[in-house]
């Protein structure tokens, strides 16, 4: 009589445990999947792409370099009386930003993909 | 007239499924022989291509806010303002979203490539290849076409100078 009494609380105890398993289980299934589905829509979206070529993410030697050399930015004022010196200054800032982009040698350009670079004989 | 029309679709079908350019024997065998060689070059092109587009679109967006965008805005302050130098600041933004638009897709295309199993389907290879190539051609447009819009915003703003 008194074994069923101690059995009955036991028994309550390992439903409310496997209740808890079942919980545990279901809540670590919804992460999964919510995550996955984030990834998924990350990956499909193209972000992916852009924060993988952002600096920072393959740190090498040139890019520190380059984050140490910086010079004090400028910005041209949107406001203010507009004279000649102030369009040569501009053209002068905008020159060297031009100058900069004109200096990367060839960017995408399409002999890399060729059949002679990759190795493919024709 | 019914009974050709599905004939005819059929060939038309099949036309569409062709691979874009037939590989050839040599060029197979080429690419099974030097797979592994051809993946790791195709890896470095990847890398090469994202420190191109964040060395060249950061350019772009300096540009575009620090520059072009607060000339504009102080021009028409000025009553300066010309409907060439506005235009030329659309063209230069919307040239630059399809930039980054076109990156993606180049990089997407480029992923796919790499996982392409080369030893043993070259034949699939080849066809992403080209595919790769077509999109790499677009980026190399977008980049000469950003260009070109700084060099007719550089001759505009020139042009200012006789008016003040």
């Amino acid at each position: 009589m008194e074994e069923s009494k101690t059995e009955e609380p036991k028994k309550k105890l390992n439903k409310g445990g496997l209740n808890l398993i079942i919980l545990g289980v279901l809540a670590s299934f919804i992460a999964i999947l919510t995550t996955s589905i984030s990834l998924i829509i990350y990956h499909n979206s193209g972000d992916i792409y852009l924060d993988r070529s952002r600096p920072g993410f393959l740190p090498d030697e040139e890019e520190i370099e380059e984050e140490g050399d910086k010079e004090e930015e400028y910005i041209f004022e949107k406001t203010g009386k507009l004279e000649i010196k102030n369009i040569e200054e501009y053209l002068q800032k905008l020159d060297a930003e031009i100058k900069a982009i004109d200096s990367y040698e060839k960017p995408f350009s399409s002999d890399v993909l060729s059949d002679k670079h990759l190795g493919i004989s024709e | 007239m019914k009974k050709y029309l599905l004939p005819v679709a059929v060939l038309i079908a099949m036309f569409i499924s062709l691979p874009a350019l037939a590989i050839s024997e040599t060029q197979k065998n080429s690419i099974i022989d030097n797979c592994a060689s051809i993946k790791q070059t195709l890896e470095g092109i990847q890398k090469t291509d994202a420190r191109a587009r964040v060395y060249l679109g950061s350019y772009y967006e300096t540009i575009l806010t620090k520059f072009i965008t607060p000339l504009n805005v102080r021009l028409v302050e000025n009553n300066l303002s010309t409907a060439e130098l506005v235009e030329n600041q659309n063209n230069f933004a919307s040239a630059k979203t399809v930039f980054t638009n076109d990156y993606i897709s180049y990089q997407q295309n480029l992923e796919e490539l790499v996982a392409i199993d080369c030893k043993t389907e070259p034949e699939s290879f080849y066809d992403k290849l080209i595919k790769v190539r077509q999109k790499r051609k677009i980026m190399e447009q977008d980049v000469l076409k950003l260009r070109s819009f700084l060099s007719e915003h550089i001759k505009l703003v020139d042009g200012i100078k006789g008016k003040l």
